[in-house]
């Protein structure tokens, strides 16, 4: 009875922090905001859930997968959201207005210029023996 | 031996209380996370800011980012060419020289500590 409102509580609790993940989404201002919403909130989410789980079939073996499950979630979903993050800061996609500081683009800014310094001397070398 | 011994304990008591410090902030950060959904109006004044790594090895690194990204606020956005520097996606920074300091200084000591 007790596990029962137990494991009730974990899937409802895991619904809701899922849909918290959906809903945040929808209403954050900008894409790194909403990344954080997409990892944190629905990766814990999921654990709740998975946790529930665990309860309801009481079994060892399923423990054990449920805790590998949850394993490779936790190490994986920052590495896809360090991916996307990273793809979309360097695709320009705007951050907020209201964002306080950006450290980050000064750095891009003066390697883009490198780069582009670097291709302006290899045009400017006509005798190049490679064309 | 009996150093080696201890030193393993340690090791494990060091991992154990990490692990307890790792799912305290998962689970603060997703309750942060969700506050910041559900308040009508938005608190957030988000920001990037960059943090300094001392040699750090690849396992490090690997824990590193990955706690960053999984706790309360931040993310971890872009490394720089020469591993030196962590670029990282804040949801709150009234402080960023705070924010550096405590990352600095709390979660890279942690990692380094262990792994």
């Amino acid at each position: 009875m007790i596990t029962d409102i137990l494991i009730a509580f974990l899937l409802l609790g895991g619904s809701a922090f899922a849909l918290v993940a959906a809903l945040g989404i929808v209403r954050l201002p900008d894409f790194y905001m909403r990344m954080h919403a997409a990892t944190k909130a629905s990766a814990f989410g999921l654990v709740l859930i998975f946790a529930g789980a665990a309860l309801y079939f009481g079994d060892l073996l399923v423990l054990l997968e449920i805790l590998l499950i949850v394993f490779f979630v936790y190490v994986t979903a920052p590495i896809a959201a360090h991916l996307i993050g990273r793809a979309a800061y360097h695709m320009n996609v705007p951050l907020w207005e209201e964002t306080q500081v950006d450290e980050l683009r000064p750095r891009i800014e003066e390697s883009e210029a490198e780069i582009e310094s670097g291709n302006a001397s290899a045009a400017a070398a006509p005798d190049d023996p490679a064309d | 031996m009996s150093t080696q011994r201890s030193s393993v304990f340690l090791r494990l008591w060091r991992g154990l209380l990490f692990s307890l410090f790792y799912v305290k902030e998962v689970v603060a950060s997703s309750f942060l996370v969700a506050y910041d959904i559900l308040t009508p109006r938005l608190y957030s004044r988000p920001g990037i800011i960059a943090v300094s790594l001392c040699s750090l090895t690849d396992r490090q690194l690997l824990v590193l980012t990955n706690l960053v990204t999984m706790t309360p606020g931040t993310l971890s956005l872009d490394l720089s060419a020469d591993r030196s520097m962590l670029y990282i996606h804040h949801m709150h920074v009234p402080d960023p020289e705070a924010l550096r300091r405590q990352i600095e200084e709390d979660y890279v000591r942690r990692v380094r500590e262990i792994f």
